[in-house]
C-alpha cells in the first residue's frame, strides 16, 4: 500500500508581465510655447517673485497649469484670478502650482498673464518651471508607459528664478562660485 | 509519491486547479469555464524537466525519486486556488490538495472620509452603498493616499462636497469583470472600450472618480463645467493626468 501521495514542490511564477518599455506615452501636453518672465522685490523682508506667463502665438494648447520648483521649507504663493495656487511634492520635488479654474482664463496661443507669484524668507536661485498644454483627457481604457502623464514630465521645463534657503553656514568662497555658476548658467539659458 | 519511506516509480497521477468560489471578491457563481480562457481562468502548470507548458489537468507519473515537479502559473483572477493531485489508480485513497492565494500583494481598502463617499457595489463584487461589505476599493498604499489627497483638495474648493469613489480594484487585485461573467476584462479589446471594461483595474493602481457627487445637502448631482476641471487640475497635480469614460475619470 502506498503511504503518501503529496504536492512537494510548487514554485508560482507570475502569470502576466507588463511590458512597460514599449508601451506608448501619454498623449503630450506638450503643445506650447511657454516664455516665463521674472521680477523680484523685497517686502517686509521677504523677496516676492513675480512671473509673467506667455504661451507663443504658434502653440496647439492652451497652458492650464504652471509649476516653479521651490527650495525653500516655507513658501506662499499667489496667483491671476481664477487661477488655484497651491503645491505639490514628488519625490524629492516641491513646487508651487498655479491651475486655470475655468478654460476661459488659460493662456492661449499668443497670450501672456500677470499675477503668478511666491514670497518666502530665501534668496534668489536658478530654478526650474514647469508648463503644461490643456488637453480634454483621452477617452477609453489605456496603458500608457508609467510616468510619462506625470505633470513633471509631460510637460515643458525651462529655467527661471525662484526661492531658495539661505545657506546654513555662510561661505564667502563658495558663495562668489555660486554666482559665477548662475552667471554661466543665465549665460547658457540665453535672454528668455 | 512514497511506499514505505521509499519513492515511488512510475504512478500515475491527475494533477489540475480548482476555483474556490466567491474567494478574491469575485461574488458571483456564474460558470467562469470559458474554455477559451482555460489558463487565464485556472492557471496552468509548467513542468519543471521539460520546462514545457501545460494546461490542466495534467496527467503523468511518477519519476525515479517519486517526483514530478511543477511550478503553477497563476490565473489573471485574484482569487483563491485548489491544486489538487490524484492517484488515477486509487484516487479516494490517494490525493492532496493545497489551496493558495493568487493576490497581488498589499492592497488596502480605501477607508471612509468626509471627502468622499465609496460607491460602485455590485451583486456580483459587493461594495457600497448597497452592501455592507466592500470588495471594490482595494489599492496600494499610494493610490489610496492619492485619492485621499485628491478629495480632500477638492473639498477644500467646495466645502462639504463629497467626490464618489467608484471602482478600484478588488480584494485580491487581478481581473476585475465588471459584470460578473468572468469574461470581461479578459477579452481585448472588449475592456478597453469606452463605459464597457475594467482593464485598469487589476494592480490597485487605478481609480475611478465620478463625474457626479454628494453636494452639501447630500443630494448626488452632476458636477459644473468648472467643478469638473477642478478636478481634473487635482488629479493631474497629484497623481498625473487621468483618462476618462462617460461617467468618470479613471485616476492611474
Amino acid at each position: 500500500m502506498f503511504s503518501a501521495i503529496s504536492i512537494l514542490s510548487f514554485a508560482f511564477v507570475e502569470s502576466a508581465c507588463s511590458q512597460t518599455d514599449t508601451l506608448p506615452e501619454f498623449p503630450s501636453s506638450k503643445e506650447i510655447e511657454p516664455t516665463v518672465a521674472t521680477s523680484l522685490e523685497e517686502s517686509n523682508g521677504l523677496l516676492r517673485f513675480s512671473y509673467s506667463v506667455r504661451n507663443g502665438q504658434n502653440a496647439a494648447q492652451d497652458i492650464w497649469i504652471f509649476l516653479v520648483e521651490i527650495n525653500v521649507g516655507e513658501f506662499v504663493n499667489l496667483g491671476p484670478v481664477e487661477w488655484r495656487s497651491s503645491n505639490i511634492r514628488r519625490d524629492t520635488i516641491r513646487a508651487a502650482s498655479w491651475g486655470a479654474l475655468d478654460t476661459t482664463v488659460m493662456i492661449p496661443p499668443g497670450g501672456i498673464l500677470h499675477g503668478f507669484a511666491i514670497s518666502a524668507n530665501s534668496i534668489p536661485a536658478i530654478t526650474n518651471y514647469y508648463a503644461v498644454g490643456y488637453s480634454e483627457p483621452p477617452e477609453g481604457e489605456f496603458d500608457y508607459r508609467p510616468g510619462s502623464n506625470d505633470v513633471f514630465y509631460n510637460s515643458v521645463k525651462g529655467k527661471t528664478i525662484g526661492p531658495a534657503s539661505f545657506p546654513v553656514t555662510f561661505d564667502p568662497i563658495v558663495f562668489v562660485d555660486t554666482l559665477v555658476s548662475y552667471k554661466h548658467q543665465a549665460f547658457c539659458i540665453g535672454p528668455n | 509519491m512514497t511506499r514505505g519511506g521509499k519513492p515511488v516509480t512510475g504512478h500515475p497521477f491527475r494533477l489540475t486547479t480548482e476555483y474556490v468560489d466567491s474567494s478574491g471578491g469575485h461574488d458571483h457563481f456564474a460558470d467562469r469555464r470559458n474554455v477559451n480562457f482555460t489558463r487565464e481562468n485556472y492557471g496552468h502548470f509548467i513542468l519543471t524537466r521539460t520546462n514545457g507548458h501545460i494546461d490542466r489537468p495534467y496527467q503523468g507519473e511518477t519519476q525515479l525519486n517519486g517526483i514530478e515537479e511543477f511550478h503553477y502559473a497563476a490565473s489573471i483572477w485574484g482569487d483563491s486556488m485548489r491544486i489538487k493531485i490524484e492517484s488515477t489508480q486509487l484516487p479516494k485513497l490517494l490525493n492532496d490538495s493545497v489551496t493558495i492565494a493568487e493576490r497581488v500583494p498589499d492592497l488596502e481598502l480605501l477607508p471612509e472620509r468626509d471627502s468622499y463617499v465609496r460607491v460602485g457595489g455590485t451583486d456580483e463584487h459587493r461594495g457600497p452603498p448597497d452592501f455592507i461589505e466592500d470588495r471594490n476599493h482595494y489599492g496600494t498604499a499610494t493610490l489610496i493616499e492619492d485619492v485621499t489627497a485628491i478629495a480632500d483638495s477638492f473639498a477644500v474648493e467646495y466645502e462639504n462636497h463629497r467626490l464618489r469613489i467608484n471602482d478600484m480594484s478588488l480584494p485580491f487585485g487581478g481581473a476585475f469583470d465588471i459584470n460578473g461573467n468572468w469574461e470581461q476584462d479578459v477579452i481585448e479589446p472588449n475592456c478597453r472600450q469606452p463605459g464597457f471594461g475594467h482593464c485598469g483595474h487589476r494592480r490597485g493602481q487605478n481609480a475611478d472618480i465620478s463625474f457626479q457627487l454628494i453636494n452639501p445637502r447630500g443630494q448626488q448631482v452632476v458636477m459644473t463645467g468648472r467643478q469638473r476641471l477642478l478636478l481634473l487640475q487635482i488629479i493631474t497635480l497629484i497623481a498625473g493626468a487621468p483618462y476618462q469614460h462617460s461617467s468618470h475619470l479613471h485616476v492611474q
